[in-house]
């Protein structure tokens, strides 16, 4: 019996264990992956090819169901391409997550961590701005910026993206003053390294995970919202695909042709949903803890 | 010979405010430390011995420039650190470092431990940092090997050699161990004591050992200060303090450390006095 | 049990600092109040047989079997890793759902074994049959539940008990665990008290039911030195005044030998020794239980 180094317990369970593997390769990362992929394929293809032209009314197939007319998942009101408008909105989709998103992560997280780095009096200062922030109604905000530059996609998802910044400040200060309690940031402050080396190689990798969490979250409130702008005509215009669009105007006869209705929601809902698991996949492939090794 | 003492406190306080109870009472204040002075020389093994709120961890911050006391002046290596702005405390940086007490979390989860090692080496802009990190690895017993893992794959005791890797790859010469070793399993302990020690003899260290277990102190230091609520008991060399202590609260500290004997003797008069064994 | 209750710089009561300690005592010593109470030879409250504890595949917990009699104190000792907690847990019936154990548990007073036993069943013998005392007095007690809600919760769950009557054996308990000023610690949140005083309640709520054994997971470990010598005395006194048996768990020799008759040395997940406590450590037989008692 090797009695060498007698605490070393013989082996231990590793958290892959009891997490049902999650790791380099794990379930959310890929289930997540392949539908943002799609989404992805989807729109890049429609940049050359759609079934038919988003601006093509079928006159003669108005609001027909699945398979007629050539039309794969049927025609709207106007006889135009259920198919086609999907593809087409994926454009949207994708654009709705890198710009809101994009906006209010990189204006939120630096925020965040310097409020949870500061001197007690000015975190309280920044925290009272972002309270007025957070209360600050952002249809508001898009309707003041569509009068200023004109509605649009972009217009809508600036708006969106400045009112999704109050959320990331907080979980991201609240993250940081959780790893400034740290024994190891105060190893690094003996070391001599100051405020901005700490929260960079400190701080930073260690709220990564709350970050792309918040930002799954903001993701979905960014689409319904550009959902609800567009049926407003604060964002996308009559022309424009977006499956936003295409929820409030079929919300209208959801009861006549539910499929209207029906299809942008699946849409909109799987992009959620792959956007949150990649996500989740992301956030835990990149936590050494969880990766199984 | 006119070396310098590693520290010097004078008349050292910290008060801490809390907040108020009530919008018109006055602010309250904690005072962690109150009045203490102490001389640590170069070279010493100097132990400070205190149970929760007694200061001694307010007091090795302070040491370090982690935190500011509300009173006072505390030299190191004969510079004042006291009312210096962090800029000019390069010289503390460079000759001071910490082995903390909770291996969990002294070290960052989300590093390799080479790139743990090698934080002080950076920030301080040492040359050959894999060289010096090879050798600090080297120094604590640990495999170069462990380099590219990452924290959660060691156990306590290797942890705990990481955390004193990072502590003597700069080369300073005062290391403040706080409560380095209560976290670990006793078996473990004597291993990580032993290791302290050593480098602290070869490398030359001033050892300030920070702990509330009177047992590891005697084993490491030669001098100690005890501590109570934030004021400072008494201190002297350790066998002087065991031997012969002069406060109530010490005999007490000393009295309620569990030993071997103690236990035995307990154990025996159990089993006599009617108690039946199996 | 006398206790010199001192306000902290805080306004906080710590009843830490004992002046009754004397340079030989800890727990056990003679005291001449203190009625023998005879044990070892009476009937099991708890049998353990051939338990072992998996993780998938992989054994943390082989084969383990030992028996505690009414009344007796049986220590477990071991580093980290060696299963000892793994093995409390189990008889406790507090595995988490990932671990798979096999063998036997039979508790004094619940017909059914543990090891297969459902939630539901188990949840009845947890603070009815054992009590638990656990390492980390500051997250043992719940921080929004003032103490005395603690206390009675823990009362109401296994027993009938008038209202009026709760109150009073909440304070009952409460000064039973040496606790000065009973009425106010009961009407305090855990987080206003010292770690000492919060381990006290827990006792105090691992013993409201008299159980028949008192299970303790590295009770002091988290303690100041002057205050576990004196939660010890608590935990001997407290245990031999109620007739219940005790599992103590620790990698301190020095502190089971204090409180314990018979010794349980375990090593990766076994025991490797087992005996009286004063022939283990007078004459250790096996290399780890030599190594524990050489770090000493």
């Amino acid at each position: 019996m090797s009695l060498s180094d007698p605490a070393l317990p013989p082996a231990l369970p590793s958290a892959g264990v009891a997490t049902g593997g999650r790791g380099r390769w794990n379930p959310l990362l890929l289930t997540g992956g392949v539908i943002v992929a799609v989404i992805a394929l989807a729109a890049m293809v429609s940049f050359v090819w759609t079934p038919f032209s988003t601006l093509y009314t079928d006159t003669d197939n108005l609001a027909v169901g699945p398979g007629v007319g050539g039309h794969l998942l049927g025609t709207d009101l106007r006889g135009r391409d259920i198919a086609s408008w999907l593809m087409a909105g994926s454009r949207t989709t994708l654009y709705v997550g890198i710009v809101a998103v994009g906006i209010a992560a990189m204006v939120g997280t630096p925020l965040g961590i310097v409020a949870g780095m500061v001197r007690p009096a000015a975190s309280e200062f920044i925290m009272r701005v972002t309270d007025i922030w957070l209360a600050f109604p952002a249809l508001l905000m898009a309707l003041i910026f569509a009068t200023v530059f004109g509605a649009s996609i972009t217009s809508a998802m600036v708006a969106i993206g400045i009112a999704s910044v109050p959320a990331f400040v907080r979980v991201v200060r609240a993250g940081t003053i959780g790893v400034m309690k740290t024994d190891f940031v105060l190893a690094a402050r003996v070391a001599g390294r100051r405020g901005p080396g700490i929260a960079v190689k400190h701080v930073l990798p260690n709220i990564a995970g709350l970050v792309i969490v918040q930002c799954s979250v903001s993701y979905a409130i960014a689409i319904l919202a550009e959902a609800a702008l567009s049926y407003l005509g604060l964002g996308a215009g009559p022309t424009t695909a977006s499956w936003g669009r295409m929820l409030y105007e079929g919300q209208s006869v959801i009861t006549i042709h539910p499929l209207l209705v029906v299809w942008p929601g699946v849409a909109i809902g799987l992009a959620v949903l792959g956007f949150n698991l990649l996500g989740d996949g992301l956030r835990d492939r990149f936590d050494p803890r969880l990766a199984g090794r | 010979m006119n070396t310098p003492p590693a520290v010097r406190l004078q008349a050292v306080g910290r008060r801490f405010r809390r907040g108020r109870r009530a919008p018109l009472r006055p602010a309250e204040y904690v005072d962690a430390l109150t009045d203490v002075s102490l001389t640590i020389p170069r070279g010493a093994r100097f132990g400070v011995v205190g149970e929760s709120g007694s200061g001694k961890t307010t007091l090795m911050r302070l040491i370090a420039a982690l935190d500011r006391p509300t009173s006072g002046e505390i030299e190191v290596l004969g510079r004042r650190i006291t009312g210096r702005r962090e800029q000019q405390l390069a010289f503390l940086r460079r000759s001071l470092q910490i082995v903390f007490q909770d291996p969990m979390s002294s070290l960052d989860p989300r590093m390799r431990v080479g790139d743990i090692v090698a934080e002080p080496l950076q920030v301080l802009r040492r040359p050959d940092v894999p060289g010096s990190v090879r050798r600090a690895l080297a120094d604590v017993g640990l495999d170069a090997s462990a380099a590219r893992r990452f924290p959660h794959q060691f156990s306590g005791g290797q942890r705990q050699r990481i955390s004193i890797a990072r502590a003597i790859a700069p080369g300073p010469s005062i290391l403040i161990a706080d409560e380095a070793v209560s976290a670990l399993d006793v078996t473990i302990r004597a291993q990580i004591l032993a290791l302290i020690e050593d480098l602290a003899a070869r490398q030359e260290l001033t050892l300030i050992f920070v702990s509330h277990d009177l047992s590891v102190i005697r084993r490491v230091c030669d001098q100690v200060a005890v501590l109570r609520a934030g004021h400072l008991l008494e201190t002297g060399s350790t066998e002087a303090i065991y031997r012969n202590p002069r406060e109530q609260y010490t005999r007490d500290l000393l009295a309620a450390v569990p030993t071997l004997e103690k236990s035995l003797a307990a154990a025996r008069a159990r089993a006599a006095y009617g108690r039946v064994g199996e | 049990m006398p206790s010199d209750a001192t306000p902290d710089a805080a306004g906080n009561m710590t009843a830490d600092m004992a002046p009754d300690l004397t340079a030989g005592g800890t727990a056990g010593m003679t005291q001449p109040s203190r009625r023998p109470v005879p044990r070892g030879l009476g009937d099991p409250v708890l049998t353990v047989t051939g338990l072992t504890v998996r993780a998938g595949a992989l054994p943390l917990v082989s084969d383990v079997s030992f028996t505690v009699t009414r009344g007796q104190r049986v220590g477990i000792i071991g580093a980290s890793g060696s299963g000892k907690t793994l093995t409390c847990m189990a008889i406790a019936g507090l595995l988490p759902p990932e671990l798979t154990a096999a063998g036997s548990i039979r508790l004094a007073g619940f017909d059914r074994d543990m090891v297969r036993a459902s939630e539901r069943a188990l949840a009845s013998v947890r603070g009815r049959l054992t009590g638990m005392v656990f390492q980390e007095p500051m997250t043992a007690l719940n921080p929004t539940m003032r103490v005395d809600r603690q206390i009675a919760e823990a009362i109401r769950l296994h027993r009938r008990c008038p209202r009026a009557q709760l109150g009073t054996e909440v304070l009952a308990l409460l000064e039973a665990v040496g606790l000065p000023d009973p009425p106010r610690i009961a009407h305090s949140f855990p987080h206003q008290l010292s770690g000492g005083q919060r381990q006290r309640i827990v006792i105090a709520v691992a013993l409201a039911n008299s159980p028949d054994l008192l299970i303790c997971d590295e009770p002091t470990t988290a303690l100041d030195v002057t205050v576990q010598a004196r939660v010890l005395d608590l935990i001997d006194e407290r245990a031999a005044a109620t007739g219940a048996a005790v599992l103590f768990i620790s990698h301190n020799l020095a502190v089971v030998a204090s409180l314990c008759d018979y010794l349980l040395v375990m090593w990766a997940g076994r025991i490797v020794e087992q005996g009286p406590v004063v022939e283990v450590l007078a004459d250790p037989q096996h290399e780890h239980t030599r190594q524990l008692l050489a770090a000493l």
